[in-house]
Parts: C-alpha cells; structure tokens; sequence
C-alpha cells in the first residue's frame, strides 16, 4: 500500500524533527518545511494528502500560507490543511477555518503519540471524501 | 481641591444647593427685616440665590457674582466702581484674581496695568497687602489706599497715581467664607468716603459677601467636580488600555512559554514511548516525574491565562436553557472509563427538576472539575453521587464522595488561588493539577450568579461540593442574561486546564 503523504510546515527546529521522527515511525511519508514561504513552495507542488501548518512562523505567517492558496490553488490537489499550533483561544484560529483550514491542533495539549491518531483520522477521512487525489502525483 | 475635607464630593454636591438655600433665605429674611427698603434689593439677593442654584461654569459664575450688585442694585451711582474677586490658591500660597466688574473704572484699570488681570497674584506672606490681612484676619479691611490690595504684584506709586485719576476714596476687602473656611476675598472700591457709607449698606455688603460665599464654594466645587470626572475617565482609559497590555502580554508569553514546554512534554513521551528500547523501571519513574511536572506547568499556563481574563472581565458566557440531568448524564459517562479503573462508582441521580439558564460547556467544566477532585481524593471501593435539589430560584447541584474529607479550618481555604492543602500535595502534582482549579471553579460558577459551597463532616468522612444555578423564568435568571458578560472581540473562551478531568 502506498505511504501517505505528510508536509509538515513547522520553524521551531525540536518540534519539526521530533514529528517527523514519530510520523515516520508511524509508517507515513513525511516531508518538512521551515517556515511560510518554504511551506507554500511545497504545497504548491502538490500531492500531500495531509498538511500540518503551523500558524506563528518566520517570512510568512500560516494565515497568509492560507490566504495565497486562496488566491492562487495549487494545479496538483492536497488533502486537507490542519493547524498545528501553540495558538488557542485566537482569532487567529476562526480566520483561519474561514480560509479553509479544517482543523486545529494544540501541540501543548496533545502527545505525539495523539498526534499520529489525528493524522491517521485525517488521512483516513480524506481518502473517503476525495477519490485519490494524490495517485498521479505520488508516482512523479 | 480646597475645602472639601473628608466629605465625599457627592455627598457635599447634593448638601451643597441645600445648604446654599438655607443660608440665603436666611441672609434674606435678615436684610428684608432690617432694611425694608427696597424690592429692587430683595430681588438681587435673589438674583445671586439663582447664580449660587444654577452654577455650572465657574468663571461665568464668579463673573456674575460681581456684576450683581452693581448692575442689579443700581450702586453704580451709590459709588461703586469696581469689584473684584480673589480666590486662595493654597497649593501655590497665593491670592489669585478670578473676577472684576464690568464698569468703566475697571475696564480703565484693565487697559492701564502693567501685567494682565489674570496675572496679578499676591502671595500669602505679603503681610502688607490688605487681602491677605483681611483673610489672615477674617475681619473687614478699610483703607483709603488702592494700592494696599494690589501690592507687592503692582507697584505703590502706579497704583496712587492711577487711584487719583479715577477718584477712588474708599476701598473695602471683605473675606470671602463658606462652610467656616476663607475662600477668598472680595474688595469693593467706592469714590466716597467711609464715613458716608450708610448703615443700610453695610448690612447689604454683609449679606452680599456671605451670598458670594456661598456662590463661590458651589463654583468650585463643581469645577472640582468636573476636574475630578475628567481626572478618573483618562485615569480609566488609562486603566483599560493596561488591561488590554497585560492581557496581550500574557497571551504572548503563554505562547512563548508553551513552545518550549511543548517540546520537553514531546520528547519525554517518546522518551517513554519509544518502540524496542526498554527503560529500566528507575528510568521510567524519573521521566514520568519529568513528565508529569511539564504537564502541570502546561497546566498552570493555561489556568493562569484564564484567570487574567476571568479578572478582567474577557469571558464571555453563552447562555442557553440546560436540562441539567442531561448534562450529568453526558459527564457521568465520560468520566466512566477513569472511575472504573480506580474502582470508583460515579452516579448521577436523575430528578424531576426545571431546567436551568447557564453556559453548558463551562458547567460541564465545573462538573469535571469537582469530579476529578473527589477521583483524586477518594480510594477504591468509594462513591461519587451527583445529585440535585430545588431551592426557588436556584438548582442546587452537589457532587457528594466517600473520600478524605476535609478539615473544617481548611473549607474556607479550598476556593482561594493555590489554596490547595498541604496533605494534597502528593495527589495534586501527581494529577498535574495546579491549585487553581477550584478558584476557577469557584469564579465560574460565580459568573452565573451562583454560589458554591463544600462540606465535610471531617477527615477521612468525605466531602459535598455544592453549586446553584438560576432555574429558568426567574428574576435573577433575568438578571444573569441581562448580565452575563457577552461575547465581543475582546472576550476569548477558556483554555483547556486542569478543570478538565485528566
């Protein structure tokens, strides 16, 4: 079966490892991005059935990653966008479901173990919504 | 602010228009007793009773305060000249001019002075000068000299010489009082002399300089009025604009705070949870310590952050009509699986009760809260039972256990931040709880117009949490929804915290 396919959009550089390392393990594919404009690059190129974004982020802040996908979506399609962020309680958070965001993640509240299930729901979820969206790209 | 003492300014505001009535009926009914002699008289007095009742601004009140009795007594061809009105500045110790009559003699002396009205202050050690005599003295000053009331500020031969050019004869400084306390001083210059002064105006000087009085400490008191509401909207600006810094500021470092808390939680539980690398039973119990602790600093991040906003005022709540046995019914089954492994029963007794007017998601808080609190502190075997009863207009809501209890000098400690007892220590850190839980509890229930209570019949006899929440259709759950702080772009929900069961 084909491993599916992560970008994590992540500055701070322990957070970023530590979820790669876990996603991994956990039998996923996991690409990784710096910061905003290094994250929207990626995205752009398409394929990823989930996105972890994080909001607080250097060159470019996860809301304006959202806004510029408004503006210009990628050719190749991805599975769904989810906050991963220290951020609760923001308005931030709102703005950002209002850009297509689809979930939020409070990396302080959760393990990295209950981070692999949310990913794994996500996945799964995503594979039922969309009729595999990720089948060209992921043969490139 | 000068003769206020220790009279709350409202309190002096409403006496104040009283007391002003009284005395000048009092000072009118003397002077229409002893000089009957004219109407016109009576109705000035009158006149400035109206000034004194209507003051709002002060220079247009003092302005009138000095016009009156020329203009209305007609005393212009009696003698008068110009009137003046001074003012005691006690901060910087000196005597200020506030007033001067709008007659000719005067405009001459405003066109010729040397320094400005306004500026034509007298400090009060200047011994010599006759104002600061006759308020040193309280008592009438006479004098031939004009120059006796304007030095040091003006110069002796000036003055003399710019007197002989109006025919100035006679000059009186009367103090100023109100409430026993000198305000001021009023000075009258006339061109005739004392001796041709008549009996019937002295008495009317007299009752007119104490109506100045009066009229003069109700004009200051409403300027002090207006400097003081002026003073407390900045100093409340000043104060909300604070509000929101701390508030940012504590959003910004709990954000801060949380990243690098976020990354020792998650390598720790890897740590711990890392597939094929067996930890010896030492090694697990350092890291789950480590782990715990960053937990309960996670922990106390959040419960702090809502504290700040619970103080000031930034939860919103959202108010809907909540069938309580529901609500338990939902909180008994989430808490299940926990209870069970600690071999605890948790029951929720259904009753017949109305349903109740609260924010559901933050009751539900309050219920797992207060139900981890009695997970936490009751041993195996025990019970937890949540129950009701109706008390118009409240439900009061209890959650009962079988656990240690409490001692009774400590009940008052238990809702206090970090009030949390010194025996619960060990089960509190090992929980990750904070000490914040029941003040947030407490603060919560509080928000809703209810009140919360805990009983003990001592330690080791269990313990009873009780909580009122407002029933439906009442006044006082008119009250809350009128209330209720409402959700604005100010207002945030709570963190996830240690109300929530673990």
């Amino acid at each position: 079966m084909e491993k599916k396919k992560i970008l994590l959009v992540e500055d701070d550089q322990f957070a970023r490892e530590l979820y790669e390392e876990v996603l991994k393990d956990a039998g996923f594919e996991v690409n990784s991005a710096v910061d905003g404009l290094d994250g929207l690059a990626k995205i752009k190129i398409g394929g990823y059935d989930l996105i972890l974004l994080d909001v607080m982020m250097p060159k470019m802040d996860g809301l304006d990653v959202l806004r510029s996908l408004i503006n210009e979506p990628p050719a190749v399609k991805n599975g769904p966008i989810v906050l991963l962020t220290n951020l609760t309680n923001d308005p931030v958070i709102d703005t950002a479901y209002g850009l297509n965001a689809k979930g939020h993640l409070v990396k302080s509240d959760i393990t990295p173990g209950e981070l692999v299930d949310h990913v794994k729901k996500y996945t799964d979820e995503s594979q039922l919504t969309e009729s595999s969206p990720i089948a060209d790209s992921s043969s490139s | 602010m000068p003769a206020m003492g220790e009279i709350p300014i409202s309190v002096v505001l409403i006496l104040a228009p009283i007391i002003a009535f009284v005395f000048l009926g009092f000072f009118i009914l003397r002077f229409f007793l002893k000089t009957p002699y004219s109407k016109r008289t009576f109705e000035a007095i009158w006149d400035i009773e109206k000034v004194v009742l209507e003051t709002i601004d002060f220079d247009h009140a003092t302005q009138k305060v000095v016009n009156i009795v020329l203009t209305e007594l007609g005393y212009l061809k009696y003698g008068y000249h110009v009137i003046v009105l001074t003012l005691l500045d006690h901060e910087r110790g000196e005597l200020r001019r506030i007033a001067i009559s709008n007659t000719e003699s005067a405009d001459k002396f405003l066109k010729a002075s040397p320094i400005p009205f306004q500026n034509i202050r007298i400090p009060l050690n200047s011994f010599e000068n006759l104002s600061v005599k006759a308020i040193r003295e309280n008592k009438l000053q006479v004098t031939s000299e004009v120059a006796d009331v304007l030095v040091p500020a003006l110069p002796r031969e000036w003055v003399k010489d710019f007197q002989n050019q109006l025919g100035i004869k006679t000059t009186l400084v009367y103090p100023v009082t109100a409430r026993e306390k000198v305000l001021g001083a009023i000075i009258f210059s006339l061109n005739k002399d004392k001796s041709k002064i008549k009996t019937e105006e002295w008495t009317l000087l007299e009752s007119f300089v104490g109506a100045v009085g009066i009229a003069l400490d109700n004009a200051l008191l409403f300027r002090s009025l207006n400097i003081t509401r002026n003073q407390l909207a900045q100093a409340n600006a000043r104060l909300k604009e604070l509000d929101k810094l701390k508030d940012d500021f504590v959003s910004v470092a709990s954000h801060e705070l949380r990243t690098p808390m976020t990354a020792i939680k998650s390598y720790l539980w890897v740590a711990m949870n890392k597939k094929g690398a067996e930890l010896s039973e030492d090694m697990k119990r350092y890291l789950s310590r480590a782990y715990i602790s960053v937990e309960r600093l996670i922990n106390l991040v959040n419960d702090m952050l809502n504290i700040s906003r619970i103080e000031s005022g930034r939860i919103a709540l959202k108010l809907s009509e909540v069938n309580l046995n529901e609500l338990v019914n939902e909180v008994t089954e989430e808490v299940g699986v926990k209870a069970q492994e600690r071999g605890i029963r948790v029951i929720g007794l259904n009753k017949q009760i109305p349903k109740v007017i609260a924010d559901r998601d933050k009751i539900h808080e309050v219920y797992l809260n207060l139900i981890g609190n009695s997970l936490k502190f009751t041993q195996a075997g025990g019970t937890i039972t949540i129950d009701f009863y109706e008390k118009y207009p409240y439900v009061f809501c209890s959650v009962r256990d079988t656990g240690v209890g409490i001692a009774p000098e400590n009940i008052s400690r238990l809702f206090t931040k970090f009030g949390r007892l010194e025996n619960s220590y060990v089960a509190v850190a090992e929980s990750g709880g904070t000490g914040l839980g029941l003040f947030i509890t407490k603060s919560i229930v509080n928000l809703h117009k209810g009140q919360i209570t805990a009983q003990s019949e001592g330690l080791g006899k269990g313990s009873t949490f009780i909580f009122s929440l407002p029933v439906i259709g009442t006044d006082i759950a008119q009250q809350l929804k009128d209330e209720a702080p409402k959700e604005t772009d100010e207002t945030k929900d709570l963190e996830k915290t240690s109300v929530n069961f673990v």
